[in-house]
């Protein structure tokens, strides 16, 4: 049986076992190919060479990790969603997954991790209760960084003007006075603004630039699907996978500001419809046992570390080249780690002392 | 009716406190005339005819855009974009003065270009999000690749080349490890952006099949792009896995080298036309 490696989900009551769309990705499609498998919840991305989840492991041995990559293995040991599909719609089906994970993730990390009342009334909570003490203290907010680093990468941010047009402007590019008063505005300290404007200014708006791009994306989904059940015809293919993976972390929670929800609510019935239809054929996973959160918080504290050095041995080598054990080297880090927070805690706090004589 | 205190409100919004309220005078040189629009991007790898006009894969697709929508323009080679809206190449300077980044002069041309099937716009994210990435990665942060390229685009004394050298390689770096499909954490894998990078060729491959260009009959945005793609892989003599599948003997991906090549010499039959 194969062990599937992924993030636990904050939403576990609503029938989706992670908060990452990669793992729901890959989940829905082991079992809409009808994989046998138990589902591992963590947070200790150590097990996989690259550092991400989803892993699949087989026989206590790291097979792959990331979406394709574990779609690619699957296909090989005979489970393909995809082999119905001639050559046309094999290359629409890649176009249009790069689509939903490139364009739609945007949408959903601004509006979980960066609309503050979503975030501290519903996500961190929630999240906070998934991954219990002490990770509750690490993960939410390492992931929510994560969020705020990818989206101003890509010039996002929850602080942009988004009443009437504005943030149009704000695209066009630095030519007028719109741009000369952004540019203003993103110099006056950020107590000032949160004072003068409130939390209003994180309102979460649908004419916010992240939401017109979700809806553009969302509408080639929605023509391209238009009144079949699936992307192909009558049986699901892996692009109908990932578009589950990723609508249904925006269609099934309720946060306190649902813009997205409501664009795709009022906007693309059909897309919800598929969303329901792939969530009925999809059954309870059989879960394994949680880790110990040593291995998580020693993930945790490394990826800091990582993120603050950028040192090449923090990173891992690929699982093949270990010979023997291959979690050997992970336990011993993992202890090593808790060693290391373990007296670091007791230092840091006064517990031993010397009398400096 | 506007109370009295409405513009000192006015003010307030306005204002930053950071900055004192300077009194500006025009500047004693006026910027110089420009009689045709100029479009400046990085140098090429060589000039020699039948290579490209630039070894920038974004220089290269917005020149391409700007030809195949017959906007006339004159290349300018530098590597100070200080005239830049984002403070990077290519970037189209205009007569009026107004200056466009590269994601304006996509909007700029887009209506000219504008009959592509609905599909095409997939295409075009799986592109820009899979073979740039890859390119990106060979151009700054594989040590082979930007030894061989950082001597042209960044045309500076060695010192002052290492240090902009390792500061884009952080860069780049950074934006291609946030920018992975799966969330949180991953590493950057080398492997993982050559896979992607090879995807998208099938794909596109696929799409392109016996076609003279994607869009039929016209070339368009996604015909500019997958042009200074592949042109790119092609050009530059980095070993890689992406460019030993591109150019193996009896490659599955040769339609598109024959497509790249077939653009090459349609719309920049020579480097010595325009250059400034």
């Amino acid at each position: 049986m194969y062990s599937l490696y992924a993030w636990g989900s904050p939403f576990e009551e609503l029938g989706i076992y992670s908060f990452d769309p990669a793992c729901v990705s890959v989940q829905a499609y082991m079992q809409l190919c009808k994989v046998e498998w138990k589902l591992h919840r963590t947070s200790n991305t150590a097990i996989s060479p690259n550092s991400c989840l989803p892993a699949l492991v087989y026989n206590n041995t790291l097979v792959e990790s990331g979406f394709w990559r574990i779609v690619q293995f699957l296909r090989s040991e005979g489970y393909d969603l995809n082999s119905k599909l001639d050559s046309q719609q094999l290359s629409q089906s890649t176009a249009y997954i790069s689509l939903i994970q490139d364009c739609l993730v945007d949408a959903l990390l601004f509006s979980w991790y960066l609309v503050s009342e979503n975030f501290a009334d519903t996500i961190r909570p929630r999240m906070a209760k998934t991954f219990g003490f002490p990770l509750s203290l690490l993960v939410p907010t390492q992931i929510k960084d994560y969020a705020e680093e990818r989206l101003r990468y890509k010039g996002i941010t929850s602080d942009v003007e988004t009443t009437d047009g504005k943030s149009e402007s704000a695209e066009a590019g630095p030519s007028g006075t719109d741009s000369r008063l952004q540019s203003l505005k993103s110099k006056i300290p950020r107590i000032y603004l949160l004072a003068k404007e409130g939390f209003r200014r994180h309102a979460d708006k649908s004419s916010h630039p992240v939401y017109v791009q979700a809806s553009s994306c969302l509408d080639l989904l929605s023509k391209k699907l238009g009144d079949k059940s699936y992307f192909f015809g009558d049986t699901p293919s892996a692009l109908d996978a990932v578009a589950y993976g990723y609508l249904s972390l925006i269609i099934r929670p309720d946060l306190p500001q649902n813009t997205l929800k409501d664009i795709i609510g009022k906007n693309y019935p059909n897309l919800v419809a598929l969303c329901d239809r792939i969530h009925s054929q999809l059954e309870e996973p059989v879960f394994a046992e949680d880790e110990s959160w040593v291995q998580g918080i020693v993930s945790a504290v490394r990826h800091s570390v990582a993120d603050a050095l950028p040192l090449s041995f923090l990173t891992h080598k690929s699982a093949k080249d270990e010979p023997g054990d291959p979690e050997l080297g992970e336990k011993a880090r993992s202890v090593a780690g808790a060693l290391f927070v373990f007296f670091g805690y007791i230092v840091y706090n006064g517990v031993f002392s010397t009398s400096g004589k | 009716m506007a109370t009295p205190e409405a513009p000192l409100r006015e003010l307030l919004k306005n204002i930053s406190f950071t900055q004192f309220p300077l009194h500006t005078t025009a500047s004693f040189f006026a910027p110089s005339e420009i009689p045709r629009s100029q479009l400046h991007v990085h140098r090429p790898l060589r000039q020699s005819p039948g290579s490209s006009p630039t070894c920038d894969a974004r220089s290269l697709h917005a020149l391409a855009l700007l030809r195949f929508a017959s906007f006339d323009v004159d290349i300018v080679y530098g590597s100070a974009p200080d005239a830049s809206p984002d403070g990077a190449l290519p970037f189209l300077l205009m007569p009026s003065r107004a200056a466009l980044d590269a994601k304006a002069i996509a909007q700029h041309v887009a209506a000219k270009l504008s009959n592509e099937p609905a599909d095409h716009q997939a295409y075009l994210i799986l592109a820009q999000h899979n073979l740039l990435p890859a390119i990106d990665y060979l151009f700054w942060v594989d040590r082979k690749g930007s030894s061989a390229v950082a001597s042209r685009l960044l045309p500076f004394h060695p010192l002052i080349q290492r240090i902009l050298g390792y500061q884009k390689a952080r860069q780049v770096g950074d934006h291609l490890r946030v920018g992975q499909a799966e969330l949180v954490g991953g590493t950057l894998d080398a492997a993982v952006l050559f896979e992607n990078a090879l995807r998208a060729l099938d794909a596109l491959v696929g799409l392109l099949a016996e076609n003279e260009y994607f869009a039929g009959g016209q070339p368009g945005r996604l015909d500019a792009l997958v042009f200074a793609c592949v042109n790119c892989i092609v050009e530059i003599p980095v070993p890689s896995p992406l460019r030993s599948a591109v150019l193996r003997e009896g490659s599955e991906y040769a339609p598109l080298v024959s497509f790249a090549m077939r653009i090459l010499e349609r719309y920049f039959p020579s480097q010595g036309d325009n250059l400034i």
